[in-house]
């Protein structure tokens, strides 16, 4: 249950970081309150798993996980590449957050 | 560049202090550590966009959360008597390694193709 509040609360970040993108510089207005729930709600749902989890663990889940999201929404979404060296930070970053998590 | 790096560094503390707040706050109940993660994240962000006048976006980001892992990692063990063994410490280790290589490989992406 846990798990499921953190993998949603970086799904609403990744959304938020993805509007921050679409709403240019803050000038159009559906994005920018896309910005402000996305955030907001992430930042509540994080202070919630951090009753259960420790603040190590869930902050290296949370960007280490946000960071290839990101990357993705930017592959899916904005038509970006990925090369090599991008697949092999993503491949460092999945056995990482497996060996954080186990650690548990 | 310098004063670049003195905004991100003081915009990485500015995180790390929001983040610390983020687990005293306890769901967002106790007062003052969540008046803290406000301001803390508020001047990470003000910060940053300081230190993004002169500093790559992807270099930018790839210091801050490889940073940001680390200290708060350390914080974590120091402060809340979170356990650290060899996996953990492992892990961490190529947590940062990967979000530092994901993020460089962004960038010379964006500055060499389209």
């Amino acid at each position: 249950m846990t798990y499921l509040l953190l993998f949603v609360s970086i799904t609403l970040e990744v959304f938020g970081s993805t509007m921050l993108k679409v709403s240019n510089g803050f000038t159009r207005l559906l994005p920018v309150l896309g910005v402000a729930v996305g955030y907001g709600l992430s930042f509540y749902l994080v202070s919630l798993v951090l009753r259960a989890l420790p603040l190590g663990v869930v902050y290296a889940t949370w960007s280490g996980l946000g960071t290839i999201l990101t990357v993705a929404a930017g592959v899916v979404f904005f038509k970006e590449r990925i090369n090599r060296k991008g697949l092999l930070g993503i491949a460092l970053l999945i056995i990482g957050l497996v060996l954080i998590n186990l650690s548990e | 560049m310098i004063k670049g790096m003195l905004f991100l560094a003081f915009a990485i503390l500015s995180e790390v202090f929001g983040t610390t707040m983020l687990k005293l706050s306890d769901g967002f109940t106790n007062l003052w550590p969540t008046m803290g993660v406000g301001i803390g994240f508020l001047s990470a962000f003000l910060f940053m966009s300081f230190a993004l006048k002169t500093i790559p976006l992807s270099m930018a980001y790839a210091t801050w959360s490889g940073i940001g892992t680390a200290l708060t990692a350390v914080i974590g063990m120091m402060i809340f008597q979170e356990h650290a063994d060899l996996m953990k410490i492992m892990g961490l280790s190529l947590v940062i390694g990967g979000i530092v290589l994901l993020n460089i490989s962004q960038e010379k992406e964006a500055s060499g193709g389209s």
